[in-house]
């Protein structure tokens, strides 16, 4: 009864990275295209049941839900080599096939109208498998589909399975250039709410970063979807090498997040890769140690989500919890001499609040994958910085909405009827409430945070509020 | 009933005493004398097995005399129960000594002498040892006999042969007895006798040997024996030997002339047929021997008819020594035959019997030549003069071996010791090194044989090597204190000189080349050929093939070890589980035995847990290891501290490691219920079957280790698991509305800084104390030469391992223990004080909000959340602990860095935890 994991990859984007994710977890367990055990990869001592089960024929099936809302994507994956990997009972494309325009709103819609049916392939995954663990969710939040109806989906699963963990692999759009998607601010923040209050863990993956990262790191000039995309796989597969090749610690999701997430909202998480090659581009293969991979991790440019904060601001950001989980050869002592430079050279600015170290996991590496590297590594790291972030997402939607601009689009459906915008006031109401609790997180006394002014913050509370999903809390 | 036995026993004695003779000491003496002819037909009829038929009628006749039937009928069934082989032999002996009136006078009048209870005592005591036995038996026969009666002493010649012979028995009892208080009594009687008997003392405790045959003790003159005897025995008057008879017919018919009425030249002839006689250890009319005692050891000496010619009385002086010398080494090398003194004198005495070959063969010549009247008195000692040396060589030899008593070893040692320090005398040199390579020669076969074979065979316990046979090898996979390995073959205290500087090594050979046998594998001996380079010259060319047999057996057997039976694997194996190295199994096995884990001890069924375990590892990775269906589980009963403490106590492993289960009536499982609530989380223990020969290494001892480890890891898993239980509470029940600045807060942080701790200390463990040892012991393994250096790396792995997880240090850990203890109760208060915080609020949610009210509604769910996330309750317990966990924390933090100043170790895991006790 492994503690398994079933992915649901929602949109054009979701449905992207979801399938760039399931390649790279083929090859690093030696399962062909077609879900085929390879020979050479019969004596693993990997866990594939985690993310993968076995048909009647031994054949290996992804527990992987394909969601999308009209059929370009899906079909393209229908046609690729892997078409045979999924289970085509688990592809849920709309009837209409038109998708949901890039509104949010169009997406919670057909999301609620069609919640039966994709409930239903949930339930017989989740019926499928012995212990489930949790859910990972891959989306974007700017569109419509992957953001509206992943919005809904989120809190379906929240009041069906809620003692199940969920965490999502969330992109975040490209701000560095002007959107084809103009109400990409209103997607943001409503989808920032429900990753704020529905889910247990959001890796936030920064397109704004990635391609930086392609372009200063790589040397792509115009990187393309599937390059920033692979990027995106190899950080979703590192993230889960832990439960895949187990070792001494961290063998299941909760091991892995609890300690990164000390507090229930602040569970966005930023991710760093080193080093880094994209597919036939292994140019400069460098000396890698464990230190080495621990310091690059540190550096801001390896970093895939993009600070926004001003040199003063950047200058009082911490980091809340970092685990490292290095892959490879390693020589178990060095951990602890990398460790302890780090802490000599004060590498990382941590909270005062909170145990301030760096946690290490090693893992093992695919033996199926050859790669030019021996030691490569993954951070996962909460970051205090990264509520300058959300409050990009809150200053551009002010700008929107300071001008009431395509608010029409929303109105059409049953949420915002009757010019009914409290969800949109609500919402940013929340995302501001995790801007300030990031804000908390930097001060030293963050558990007095909010008691001086409680009173204050009651009253406040009393006319804008919060909000409450309609699930029973945990008993 | 006792005390009046033995008074009658007394008043017997006494009575005896006053018929036998005037001097008990004179009549005692007298049967001593008899008993050289008595004890070899004792010998040889108790050493056959007697028929049935005659033995029940010994056993009859006991009966008959005896006062208590029934209780003898008992007491010999339950020795034939028990086992004891000579009880038959007994019986027949008591039963003889019933139907001889006279001897049973004297047997009654010996044991009166000594306190008759001191035998009941015997009885009870050691109901089962034979030899004690056997004493004990005879008690049983003076009362007896003191119901029966004593008729009127006879002074006859029969019975006294019949009493003497009843002393030897008696006195072969008491060489057996190990009661002190009979051999103090009868202690005279042992010392004197043993100088004329060679009483078969056994060399080697419990090694048997065949008996002597009789004819070769009953004839003295055969053996040279008479000359080592004082007075000539009175038992032998009647003997009709050819010498006695010469000897009466010289004082019957003409007594002797001295020499002194012959003219010289006569005289030098009847002294040369004298000697000639007396070379061959037979006295003449002019050649006498003299008995006693003299200065260079001997107990006797020849000595000539003073009256004959000065000149030559002192030329035939010097060849007298010649004379004794070979009694002494004849005598010696006849004695040495027998098969008690073991392989290595009878080899000596064959080497020395082919010497006595050749002086025979010179005597013989000698004699040829005076009967051709060639020989003279000069021409004898000039002849006799290359003999004279050797056989004073020899015969100091053998008196120094005599003295000793040696044997095996002790005979090498001394013959070779001896050719060293005749380094001088280089035909002596010559002579003793040529023996002792003779009688080195069975030596080096059972050398060679345990050497390329790895057998003992050495049926008189002569070899360096002695074998425990009483240690299996079984018990190394059950025994914590299993000494197989160390004790099995052991070095003896003998060892010869010329082999002292390689004994450790052959010992290890030959044990290698056992455990390979053991292991049903067969060897092939290279270079078991050329088996004739023994010399135990100055090159020494055996000591190398010594060394050569030492490496092919090492190699061998770790050979066989590491590839055959797959040692490497094995470890790993054993890491997977014991180290947790690959944890998916782990933590299926808890999600699953949870409830079964939560139980008290003695209600856990092993069954289920067992079912459960290996339904976990066949669903995790450890499915691909081929071992894993040797991991089994097992409950101790008490937690890991009380065992540490026991260990480290009195050094005891844990005494009831196979006990199943834990038995509610022993004291200590009593104790461990009354500590307080200890379940199968602190109890459980996996266990691992090992099998012959990998049991060497993963010994009980080295797995009692791996399960402490382990037990160690399983806990803070566990602790690890409540707080991540925890935190998934938090995140469901406080998510949905703003708690900055609530006692929810307080508590989350509290929840993050132990679950730190816990992931810190975990992390120290595994990675910086598990796994960089492993790796260091796994490089040492693979470079090993032999299985002792491997045995060696692995124990010092654990040890180190134990040691750094600071399991030896009880202040560390029961820090640590308390740390846990206040994180696991802190996951219990918060997993039941924070649903209930909010259960109301779930209530209120159920009923149906209006939409208009929506707004007004939600605000006031979520004030009302945070009010009841504020709860003053909940807010006191988290402080309480809160300050509870840091407190402790800090004082552990303290510990660690005073102790990282000599144990540098401790010092990683202080830096981890100082920061998670810096952030209080």
């Amino acid at each position: 009864m492994p503690r398994e994991i079933i992915t649901l990859q929602v949109g054009q984007c979701g449905n992207q990275i979801g399938m760039e994710f399931w390649k790279q977890l083929c090859l690093e367990h030696g399962i062909s295209k077609e879900g085929i055990l390879e020979d050479f990869a019969t004596q693993g001592g990997d866990r594939k049941d985690v993310f993968f089960y076995q048909a009647d024929d031994e054949h290996y099936i992804p527990r992987a839900l394909l969601i999308d809302l009209e059929p370009r994507v899906i079909n393209s994956i229908q046609n690729s080599e892997y078409r045979n990997l999924y289970n085509h009972e688990n592809v849920f494309v709309a009837d209409h096939g038109g998708g949901a325009g890039n509104n949010w709103a169009s997406g919670y819609h057909q999301g609620e109208q069609v919640e039966e049916d994709i409930m239903d392939m949930i339930d017989r995954e989740a019926d499928g498998s012995d212990s489930l663990e949790g859910f990972v969710l891959c989306h974007s939040i700017a569109g419509g589909t992957g953001s509206g109806m992943g919005s809904y989906l989120l809190e379906a699963l929240n009041d069906r399975y809620s003692k199940k963990l969920v965490q999502t692999y969330s992109v975040f759009p490209n701000q560095m250039e002007t959107s084809d998607v103009v109400v990409q601010p209103y997607n943001s923040l409503l989808t920032l709410k429900r990753l704020t209050l529905n889910a247990d863990c959001v890796v936030v993956l920064d397109n704004t970063a990635l391609n930086r990262i392609a372009v200063d790191r790589l040397h792509i000039p115009n990187p393309t979807f599937a390059q920033t995309n692979s990027l995106v796989s190899t950080v979703m597969s590192a993230s889960t090498t832990t439960l895949r090749y187990p070792g001494y610690m961290n063998n299941d999701l909760v091991g892995l997040v609890a300690s990164l997430i000390p507090t229930p909202r602040c569970h966005f998480l930023m991710t760093g890769y080193t080093p880094l090659t994209v597919e036939r581009q292994a140019n400069a293969i460098r000396k890698t140690t464990v230190l080495d991979v621990m310091r690059r991790l540190l550096q801001a440019k390896n970093i895939m989500v993009s600070s926004y904060a001003r040199t003063k601001e950047a200058s009082q950001a911490k980091y809340i919890s970092i685990l490292n989980i290095i892959q490879g050869e390693v020589d178990p002592t060095q951990v602890h001499k990398s460790l302890q430079r780090i802490r000599e050279r004060k590498l990382a600015n941590f909270i005062e609040w909170g145990p301030a170290s760096i946690q290490v996991a090693l893992s093992r590496k695919s033996p199926y994958v050859q790669t030019a590297h021996r030691v490569s590594g993954l951070m996962l790291a909460s970051h205090t910085s990264i509520r300058h972030l959300f409050s990009k997402c809150i200053s551009q939607y002010e700008k929107l909405r300071k001008k009431q601009a395509f608010l029409d689009n929303y109105r059409k459906f049953p949420m915002f009827a009757d010019n009914d915008l409290s969800e949109f006031d609500e919402s940013r109401e929340i995302v501001q409430n995790l801007v300030d609790e990031y804000k908390a997180c930097e001060s030293a006394d963050y558990i007095k945070w909010g008691m001086e002014d409680r009173g204050k913050a009651m009253t406040s509370e009393g006319n804008v509020s919060g909000t409450l999903d309609s699930r029973v809390p945990a008993l | 009933m006792e005390q009046a036995y033995s008074e009658k026993a007394r008043e017997l004695l006494k009575d005896l005493v006053r018929v036998c003779s005037n001097s008990p000491q004179a009549a005692a003496a007298l049967i001593h004398d008899n008993l050289e002819q008595l004890w070899p037909s004792l010998q040889g009829a108790s050493s056959q097995s007697l028929p049935k038929l005659q033995l029940l009628q010994e056993q009859r006749v006991l009966l008959a005399s005896s006062p208590h039937p029934q209780k003898l009928i008992e007491k010999i069934e339950q020795l034939k129960d028990a086992g004891v082989q000579g009880i038959d032999k007994y019986i027949w002996l008591v039963g003889q000594v019933m139907s001889e009136p006279a001897v049973k006078k004297l047997v009654t009048v010996v044991e009166g002498g000594m306190d008759p209870s001191s035998y009941r005592e015997s009885v009870v005591a050691e109901p089962l040892d034979q030899h004690a036995q056997a004493s004990s038996q005879l008690p049983n026969m003076p009362f007896s006999f003191s119901d029966v009666g004593e008729g009127p002493a006879k002074r006859s010649r029969e019975s006294e042969q019949m009493v003497s012979r009843t002393v030897s028995v008696v006195q072969q009892f008491h060489n057996f007895g190990l009661d002190d208080r009979q051999s103090e009594s009868a202690g005279w009687v042992n010392s004197r006798s043993e100088k004329y008997l060679d009483v078969p003392k056994p060399l080697i405790e419990g090694v048997s040997y065949p008996a002597t045959p009789q004819w070769n003790i009953d004839r003295p003159y055969l053996t040279g024996q008479h000359l080592f005897q004082i007075a000539p025995p009175i038992v032998f008057l009647g003997c009709r030997h050819p010498h006695d008879i010469l000897s009466l017919c010289y004082s019957n018919t003409d007594a002797i002339r001295t020499l002194g009425i012959y003219t010289p030249s006569v005289q030098e002839l009847l002294v040369i047929d004298d000697l000639l006689y007396a070379m061959v250890g037979i006295e003449g009319k002019y050649v006498r021997v003299r008995r006693g005692r003299f200065k260079d050891g001997n107990t006797f000496s020849f000595y000539m008819d003073p009256s004959m010619d000065a000149s030559i009385h002192e030329l035939a002086k010097r060849v007298l020594p010649l004379c004794e010398n070979y009694i002494v080494v004849s005598q010696f090398t006849e004695a040495r035959s027998h098969f008690k003194h073991g392989l290595v004198n009878h080899a000596f005495a064959a080497a020395l019997r082919a010497i006595l070959q050749d002086y025979h063969a010179m005597v013989a010549q000698l004699e040829h030549q005076f009967r051709l009247t060639r020989l003279s008195l000069q021409g004898l000692w000039f002849f006799s003069q290359p003999m004279i040396a050797a056989m004073q060589a020899l015969s100091m030899c053998m008196l120094k071996a005599s003295t000793q008593n040696a044997s095996g070893a002790a005979i090498l040692n001394l013959l070779h010791n001896q050719a060293t320090a005749m380094a001088g005398d280089s035909a002596a040199r010559a002579l003793l090194q040529k023996l002792t390579h003779a009688a080195s020669a069975p030596y080096f076969g059972i050398l060679e044989r345990w050497v390329y074979e790895g057998v003992i065979d050495d049926p008189y316990g002569e070899f360096l090597i002695d074998e425990n046979k009483s240690l299996q090898k079984e018990s190394l996979s059950q025994d914590y204190h299993a000494t197989y390995w160390q004790q099995r073959y052991s070095l003896r205290r003998d060892i010869p000189g010329f082999l002292a500087s390689s004994a450790e090594t052959i010992l290890t050979t030959g044990k290698y080349l056992n455990a390979v046998r053991e292991c049903g594998h067969c060897i092939q001996i290279p270079f078991a050929e050329d088996a004739n380079q023994r010399n135990i010259g100055p090159r020494r060319p055996y000591l190398e093939r010594i060394n050569i047999a030492y490496e092919f057996a090492s190699a061998e057997l770790l050979n066989l070890i590491i590839h055959k039976f797959d040692l490497m694997g094995r470890l790993r194996s054993v890491k997977h589980y014991f180290f947790v190295d690959q944890g998916d199994f782990l933590v299926h096995f808890m999600d699953t035995a949870r409830d079964e884990l939560a139980k008290r001890p003695s209600a856990m069924s092993m069954e289920k847990l067992q079912s459960l375990l290996e339904l976990a590892l066949r669903t995790s990775v450890a499915a691909s290891d081929p071992y894993h269906e040797d991991l089994t589980c097992n409950i101790e009963r008490s937690n890991l501290l009380t065992q540490l403490q026991n260990i480290s106590q009195n050094g005891a492993g844990p005494a009831h490691y196979n006990s199943q289960r834990a038995d509610s009536t022993d004291a200590s499982s009593l104790q461990g219920m009354a500590s307080g609530s200890i379940t199968g989380l602190e109890t459980f223990t996996l266990d691992y079957k090992v099998r012959w020969p990998l049991s060497l290494v993963i010994s009980r001892k080295a797995l009692t280790k791996y399960q402490l480890i382990f037990r160690h890891l399983f806990h803070c898993k566990h602790v690890e698991r409540q707080l991540c239980a925890t935190w998934q509470l938090h995140q469901s029940a406080a998510r949905s509305f703003n708690s900055l600045g609530t006692a929810m807060s307080q508590s989350y942080v509290l929840c993050h800084r132990m679950l730190h701790f816990l992931q810190t200390f975990e992390h120290y463990m595994t990675f910086e104390v598990l796994e960089p040892n492993w790796h260091v012991m796994h490089g040492q393994l693979q470079s090993a030469k032999s299985i002792d250096e491997v045995m060696q790396h692995h124990d010092a792995f654990l040890d180190k391992c134990l040691k750094q997880c600071m399991l030896f240090w009880p202040q560390i850990l029961k820090k640590v223990d308390k740390l846990k203890s206040i994180c696991l109760h802190y996951a219990i208060a918060t997993q039941w004080l924070i649903p209930a915080l909010f259960r109301g609020e779930s209530f209120d949610s159920q009923e149906p909000a209006f939409s208009s009210k929506k707004v007004a509604k939600k605000g006031y769910k979520s004030q009302w959340a945070r009010q009841a996330a504020d709860d003053t309750n909940f807010k006191t317990t988290v402080g309480k602990l809160d300050e509870e966990f840091i407190k402790e924390l800090k004082s552990l933090v303290v510990l660690l860095s005073n102790g990282s100043q000599t144990e540098p170790y401790l010092a990683h895991l202080a830096q981890g935890l100082q920061a998670v006790e810096q952030a209080a």
